[in-house]
């Protein structure tokens, strides 16, 4: 309090009950008299009135689907951009950008023309000599960022090619899981082999779904990557898929070693919101322990994954 | 199962996502505060497009270091924090630019022509007063913080928060003195 009058502290803390009782009272006491701190209280009240009297805004539905890709897509935005931009070389270049990826980074190893076996591989040698061998999630990104399949799966599949949330899948002549939807015309097949199911996928009554489409030759290039596929990692893939919450396709399941850790790595594609695209158009990298897989599904099986990249986007 | 978090507390999700790598906890918590860190940037920045900029810079640092919050804190805390902070970098990025009238929020306020315009005027007063004062008056008249909520949230002491906010509402009632129909206060302005 000054000589005569109080502080507009003091008046605007009254205000907002944040005053000590001792104090307050005094303050209290001193409006009832003084008129002009009476007006100050007045003047504070009034502003602090129309504040609150401010209205609470919404988001509209753009903005609030704008956001949630954006921040759900981008768990790890710095490298979002790189990751794109990776993804449609891939797209275009097919067989550049795959063959960049492996002799510029060694991170594919022993394939069919995969070269020679590296010294860094894990120890044990046994799975490393017939599967991916990551050393980091960094390793996992960008070897799937290059695959052919996946840049080959990408955007053609639809919301409604997901397979029904959380019911069992039918078997297929060849033992493995369908991941296909109700409404899919031609089912998904994760064990058949890598390039050709990608581009074997194009439906002839969806032709706006080869929009995004490589270009025929990728199927030859895609030769060129090893194949590690597993059948039985192909059906936890196509388990995975059912039973998320987005609509979500398996595209591609493989046998690989994560720190030395035997793992198997899942690629999948999948949309957070089927209105944005209306297309699967991001993927996502899972490595699971085989037992893990064996043994566990839903929330149990995710709390498990070893590593699980961000989104990647077209 | 996605029900499961939708009942669990903010905290819990956090430890949820740490430990998991679970991305849906994450979900959750962003569909449970979009709307109160947009409007509290809304408020501080008064321009929906930056304040869309600052909830989605929040939330990314959220996802990116959730590991690293401090479970002695709410949540609720850290997040006003970081939606300060990220109101105070893009204000220090536009360099206080003015905002034009056409910017503001276009949404139905209240009822009748005179609510409106009063508004309006509330807004732009807002938007007259330094980020360090907007901030924690709309904190505190918006949101009924707490001063020692808001100096947390603002990384200051209560003390400070309690100043600023008079200091604050002093401007306010000056620009505001046509709304009450009457001048203000001679020789009780903010001492500083």
């Amino acid at each position: 309090m000054t000589k005569d009058h109080l502080e507009i502290d003091s008046i605007s803390a009254y205000l907002d009950g944040e005053l000590p009782v001792e104090e307050r009272s005094a303050v209290e006491s001193h409006l009832q008299t003084c008129a002009q701190c009476s007006a100050t209280q007045q003047a504070l009240s009034t502003a602090s009135g129309g504040v609150a009297s401010l209205p609470q805004l919404s988001l509209t539905a753009d903005e609030h689907r704008e956001l949630r890709v954006a921040v759900l897509a981008s768990r790890r935005a710095r490298k979002v951009p790189w990751r794109t931009r990776y993804t449609q070389w891939a797209m275009a270049g097919g067989l550049a950008v795959v063959a960049m990826v492996a002799a510029g980074y060694g991170f594919l190893r022993d394939g069919p023309s995969g070269g020679e076996t590296s010294s860094s591989l894990s120890e044990g040698a046994a799975p490393a000599q017939r599967s991916f061998d990551f050393r980091s999630g960094d390793q996992v990104d960008r070897t799937v960022a290059g695959l052919p399949e996946v840049a080959a799966g990408l955007n053609r599949y639809r919301p409604e090619d997901a397979p029904p949330k959380a019911m069992a899948l039918p078997r297929t002549d060849d033992g493995t899981e369908s991941a296909a939807g109700a409404g899919s015309a031609e089912p998904f097949n994760p064990a058949a082999p890598p390039p050709q199911r990608a581009l074997a996928r194009t439906d002839p009554d969806q032709p706006n779904s080869d929009a995004a489409a490589p270009q025929p030759e990728a199927a030859s290039d895609a030769a060129q990557v090893p194949d590690f596929s597993n059948e039985a990692a192909d059906q936890c893939l196509s388990r995975i898929s059912s039973t998320q919450s987005y609509p979500m396709v398996g595209l591609l399941a493989r046998e690989a070693t994560y720190q030395g850790t035997p793992v198997w790595l899942l690629v999948f594609a999948w949309t957070p919101d089927p209105e944005v695209g209306k297309t699967l158009d991001q993927w996502q990298t899972w490595l699971v322990r085989p037992q893990d897989c064996a043994a566990y599904a839903g929330p149990e099986l995710e709390s498990r994954v070893l590593y699980r990249s961000f989104s990647g986007q077209t | 199962m996605a029900q499961d978090f939708e009942a669990q507390s903010d905290e819990a999700l956090i430890a949820a996502f740490v430990e998991s790598g679970d991305q849906r906890p994450l979900e959750v918590l962003l569909a449970r505060h979009e709307s109160r860190v947009f409007n509290l940037a809304l408020r501080i920045l008064g321009n929906r497009a930056d304040a869309l900029d600052a909830t989605q810079d929040v939330f990314l640092t959220v996802f990116r270091r959730a590991s690293s919050f401090r479970h002695q804190a709410a949540f609720t805390t850290w997040l006003y924090r970081l939606t300060t902070n990220a109101c105070h970098d893009i204000g220090r990025r536009k360099k206080r630019t003015p905002v034009p009238v056409e910017e503001l929020p276009a949404e139905a306020g209240g009822s009748g022509e005179s609510s409106s315009d009063t508004r309006l005027l509330v807004e732009q007063a807002l938007r007259g007063l330094p980020l360090e004062q907007r901030a924690p008056i709309v904190m505190r008249d918006l949101y009924g913080m707490s001063y020692e909520e808001i100096a947390e949230a603002t990384g200051t002491a209560a003390g400070t928060v309690k100043s600023r906010i008079a200091r604050g509402r002093m401007r306010l009632a000056e620009m505001l003195a046509p709304l009450a129909g009457r001048e203000p206060e001679p020789g009780r302005g903010p001492s500083n």
